[in-house]
């Protein structure tokens, strides 16, 4: 733990010195994307990795959390540090009653349930023109602040999506070592020995779904008010789903340092193959990577890029 | 543990930081942000060559006051939160002075955001989201029609030609839903005309029950609002299909107005009408100038957007050359003194009806024979007479 | 009203068979493939490309279509799916996840399809467009014809499962992998052939909707969760399970988007609740054998 409370510190005390220091809009873009997307990977990791419970349709937890957030400050200018958390309550104890139900299914029909869940909020969010407006989105309106600063520039973004992140990270790594946490894992080890031993499973799942998503839902909160711009098409989407669960696979699912290792390589990826001239003219060439990368780390590599990096370690150190 | 992923956060920032910005000093850059990659990339490519085309004209001529235009495209995918970021490298680049492109509602919203708050001034070429300017931002300048201006000569046209009723066969997504809410909805209740909205899914492939509602209202007129080629191609399949036939059928242009409608519908594509931006004022030299041009080097004829396109590069090689400095403010301050005539009809910037810096854009009716999409009213502009629906066989 | 049924049943016909090769897939391996909608992707390609060539009505490119379906579904299975089956189910649902995301964007390269819409129109195309009147009712032709196809194959893909050495082996290796071995059946082989079979319908389904949807590379997506509400609703590995699914799903579809208000927008909906209910009240589906 005390690692990574260390590693977590030293790397936010860095990226808070250095950023400012380099940075344009452009690079400015690129981090507050990899820190939210590394949120978002937790959130997922928490449910997925942690206790094993495979979903996607994380994107609805996002999207509460987005168009809540968005609502309300547009509406009445609450403080970030309060209307994030709404989001994620909303998120939370919506999907709590979903919970129950879903937790019904198993493994892969987890899966596709959630999935099919999130579609039906996708398309209801895309027609409930009085309440989210519908195809056409809504804009940011007013100013946000956060614990009484204005959040207006990118710079201040920056500093609260770095707080965020931090606290998201800690906040997970923290749960994990608790005894809670090992509930989950219990859970996901073998569902039936931890019955035996006087877990109720369902209970412990909740309690997962809950808290991931209210992470979702807090990230996705400041995702929209980061954006200031939010519509169904960029919230609900099965391709945020899969992204939010691809992050962590490709980082390596079930650890800390997976949805940090995974949002700043993919994104990296992204923006870095977007701007080679000669690969202009096959502008799909990214997600073909994509694609691929995802299916070789799923054969050969499922710890994801952690394990690559402990492998490459243990390596080194038979050498030596 | 510390040591690598310090080493990737090293890797990362370095690589993003050596975008180069270096800015020539004899050349202008202007900046657009295209959906060049996704289901929207047929759009990128329009924009992307009828602004080429409109760079080297200029830069062919002697340039902007000798200095010649460059033009920096970025892909949004046509995602607002890519958008956001493409438009935010753009404008990290000191040597952009200006910003156009968008397309999309989402993205032309996001990128006028963003043009807003770092005061560099954005000309909306074709996206259509009206909130763009209705938010009274004044960086951000709109020379083409709004949504909710697109059927403004449809509603002349309904005024000396009073339908029954009207059956709309609306788009789920922002670009319907402005079609029907800034246009349509209010105009057809106080003209007090019989008018009902079927909504259906983007991409949606079974359209045949649809058609099959709106038959059961015998409407006189049916409106359909296509965001893309393949939409407007499958209403018309399901039309036939359903044996649905009104006296007219009418696209509100996107998906309508393009080539791809005609190549993909075929035979059915004949007789359909649409209703939007103008493609331009045939009229003039200029404009045939362009189009026989256009024509030769890419193969087929230039629509609306290719015009607008086209139109936009001018407009900002106007301000350009009015403009007191080479800064941002300087150029914006030129923008907002626009007045002049382009391919595209006038261009002068006003503030009206909740709108600021929108241009009264002109729009018409045009219609599809033969393949070819001519203007068919206000009779002004028509280059033929409008034609009514010969049903389906 | 009975125009309405018509219309149901052939756009039924149409999901039942992209839902068979799901079922096979899914019902029999246990495998949640999440490239299925690619596999039809594939087929509408196929056919277009041959009629662009070749000039060769669509209805005949269907045996190229099956074999090349067919053997890009077995490569898939044997390289990549099969290896991560060891690891579980979850497994394979993010590998083909991934395998979809490639599989579209190669699709979507210039070579291929591109990013834009493709049509397969023609002069001397006898499908564009046409219509049967049969006593009053109009059909869809490709759709009709397709229909009957339907029929036909799942005739034979009974008769194949349950009569022919083949069909028995493929059921062996689905039930008790590890009896199949012992018996002497090469169990990874035979699993390589079902999935490839299930693929091959995929693509099929494809070939006959290519004459009336539009072609592009992301179309697999509309076809996919439908397949799956199908395969749920009709029970999993059950072939009339996934008929009289597909044809339930396209008649409540049609129904619900030409009766009920507001049901057009909301139509896909429809299959997702009719989806939820099912895997959540009665898992095994119609004629299942339970999840």
């Amino acid at each position: 733990m005390r690692l990574t409370l260390l590693t977590t510190l030293v790397i936010a005390v860095a990226l808070a010195i250095v950023v400012p220091m380099v940075a344009d809009l452009h690079i400015y873009s690129i981090v507050i994307t990899v820190l939210i997307w590394t949120m978002f990977g937790h959130s997922w990791n928490l449910l997925g990795g942690y206790t094993g419970q495979v979903s996607f349709g994380h994107a609805m937890f996002l999207g509460i959390g987005a168009y809540t957030s968005m609502l309300i400050v547009n509406a009445v200018n609450l403080d970030m540090a309060v209307t994030l958390l709404l989001g994620g309550l909303l998120a939370g104890i919506v999907l709590l009653g979903v919970g129950f139900l879903i937790f019904r299914l198993k493994g892969p029909y987890f899966a596709l349930g959630t999935l099919a869940f999130a579609e039906i909020i996708h398309i209801v969010a895309r027609n409930m023109k009085g309440v989210t407006n519908g195809g056409e989105g809504i804009m940011l309106m007013s100013r946000p602040t956060f614990f009484g600063f204005t959040v207006f520039t990118k710079t201040e973004y920056f500093y609260v999506a770095l707080l965020l992140a931090v606290a998201v990270t800690l906040f997970t790594a923290y749960l994990m070592r608790s005894k809670t946490g090992y509930t989950f894992i219990a859970v996901r080890e073998d569902q039936d020995s931890a019955e035996a031993m006087g877990m109720n499973s369902t209970v412990v799942k909740s309690k997962a779904l809950f808290i991931s998503a209210f992470l979702a839902g807090l990230a996705g909160g400041f995702y929209g008010l980061y954006n200031k711009f939010i519509d169904p098409d960029m919230t609900f989407t099965v391709h945020m789903s899969i992204e939010m669960i691809f992050v962590t696979v490709i980082g390596g699912i079930g650890t800390i340092a997976g949805p940090v290792i995974g949002s700043a390589l993919l994104i990296w990826l992204q923006d870095y193959l977007k701007s080679l001239e000669f690969l202009q003219a096959f502008s799909s060439l990214y997600l073909i990577v994509y694609g691929l990368l995802i299916m070789l780390v799923i054969v050969y590599l499922p710890g994801g890029l952690v394990e690559g990096l402990q492998r490459i370690r243990s390596f080194f150190k038979k050498e030596a | 543990m510390i040591k690598k992923s310090a080493l990737l956060l090293a890797a990362m920032i370095a690589v993003a930081a050596s975008a180069p910005a270096a800015a020539a000093d004899d050349v202008i850059k202007i900046g657009a942000v295209l959906p060049m990659t996704g289901n929207a990339a047929v759009f990128g490519e329009k924009f992307q060559q009828a602004y080429t085309m409109a760079v080297d004209e200029i830069n062919a001529a002697g340039g902007v006051n000798g200095k010649k235009l460059q033009l920096v495209i970025e892909d949004s995918q046509e995602k607002p939160q890519i958008g956001k970021t493409a438009t935010e490298k753009l404008v990290s680049d000191k040597a952009i002075l200006v910003l156009t492109g968008g397309r999309s509602s989402g993205v032309t919203l996001v990128e006028a955001q963003v043009a807003e708050e770092n005061k560099i001034p954005y000309l909306i070429d074709h996206g259509s989201s009206d909130l763009a300017t209705r938010s009274g931002y004044e960086y951000v300048f709109r020379m083409n029609p709004t949504a909710g201006m697109y059927t403004n000569a449809l509603q002349s046209y309904f005024d000396e030609n009073k339908p029954a009723n009207v059956v709309h066969i609306n788009v789920d997504n922002a670009y319907g839903e402005a079609i029907y809410e800034y246009g349509l909805k209010d105009y057809m209740k106080n003209a007090g005309i019989d008018y009902s909205v079927i909504k259906y899914k983007a991409g949606e492939l079974d359209l045949k029950p649809i058609m099959v509602r709106a038959k059961s209202s015998n409407p006189q007129v049916v409106i359909m609002t296509a965001g893309d080629d393949n939409d407007a191609t499958q209403l018309m399949k399901a039309a036939k299909e359903a044996d649905l036939s009104p006296e007219l059928f009418v696209g509100t242009g996107a998906g309508h107005s393009i080539q791809g409608f005609a190549t993909q519908a075929g035979a059915l594509a004949e007789t359909v009408l649409t209703a939007g931006p103008w493609h331009g004022d045939v009229s003039q030299d200029a404009f045939q100038k362009f189009h026989d041009g256009f024509t030769t080097t890419h193969g087929h004829e230039p629509g609306e957007h290719e015009v607008e396109g086209y139109t936009a590069i001018y407009v900002l090689a106007d301000a350009l050359s009015r403009t007191k400095k080479l800064d941002r403010d300087s150029v914006r301050d030129a923008l907002a003194e626009t007045d002049m005539n382009t391919i595209f009809g006038p261009v002068k910037f006003e503030n009206f009806d909740g709108y600021t810096n929108q241009n009264r854009a002109i729009t018409d009716v045009s219609q599809w024979i033969d393949g070819k999409m001519r203007t068919v009213f206000p009779k002004e502009a028509a280059q033929q007479e409008l034609v009514k629906f010969k049903g389906w066989n | 009203m009975l125009q309405t049924f018509v219309d149901g049943l052939m756009i039924g016909g149409v999901y039942a068979i992209i839902a068979l090769g799901l079922t096979l897939i899914f019902g029999v391996m246990r495998v949640i493939n999440m490239t299925h909608g690619e596999f039809v992707m594939i087929g509408m390609f196929t056919s277009y490309f041959i009629f662009k060539k070749l000039g060769i009505d669509p209805f005949l490119s269907i045996a190229v279509t099956t074999l090349v379906c067919f053997f890009i579904g077995y490569f898939l299975y044997s390289a990549f799916v099969s290896k991560a089956q060891k690891a579980g189910e979850e497994n394979t649902l993010l590998l083909t996840a991934g395998a979809s995301i490639l599989m579209v964007n190669v699709a979507a390269l210039p070579y291929f399809l591109g990013p834009n819409f493709s049509r397969l129109t023609g002069d001397n195309l006898y499908w564009e467009n046409r219509l049967w009147n049969v006593g009053g009712i109009t059909l869809n032709a490709s759709l009709a014809v397709g229909f009957v196809l339907t029929a036909v194959l799942i005739l034979c893909l009974s008769i194949f499962l349950r009569k022919t050495d083949t069909g028995l082996a493929m059921r062996a290796a689905a039930q008790r992998p590890l009896a199949a071995r012992i018996v002497g059946i090469n169990v990874p082989f035979i699993s390589g052939i079902t999935f490839g079979l299930g693929a091959a319908f995929a693509g099929i389904a494809g070939n006959v909707l290519s004459t009336s949807y539009p072609i592009y590379a992301s179309i697999g997506s509309l076809f996919l969760v439908k397949a799956f509400v199908i395969v749920v609703l009709g029970g999993m590995g059950s072939i009339p399970g996934a008929a009289l699914g597909g044809l339930v799903l396209g008649v409540t579809e049609s129904f619900g988007a030409t009766y009920i208000p507001g049901g057009t927008a909301y139509r896909d909906v429809f299959g997702l609740v009719i989806f939820l209910l099912v895997l959540l009240y009665r898992p095994q589906g119609l004629f299942g054998r339970g999840v």
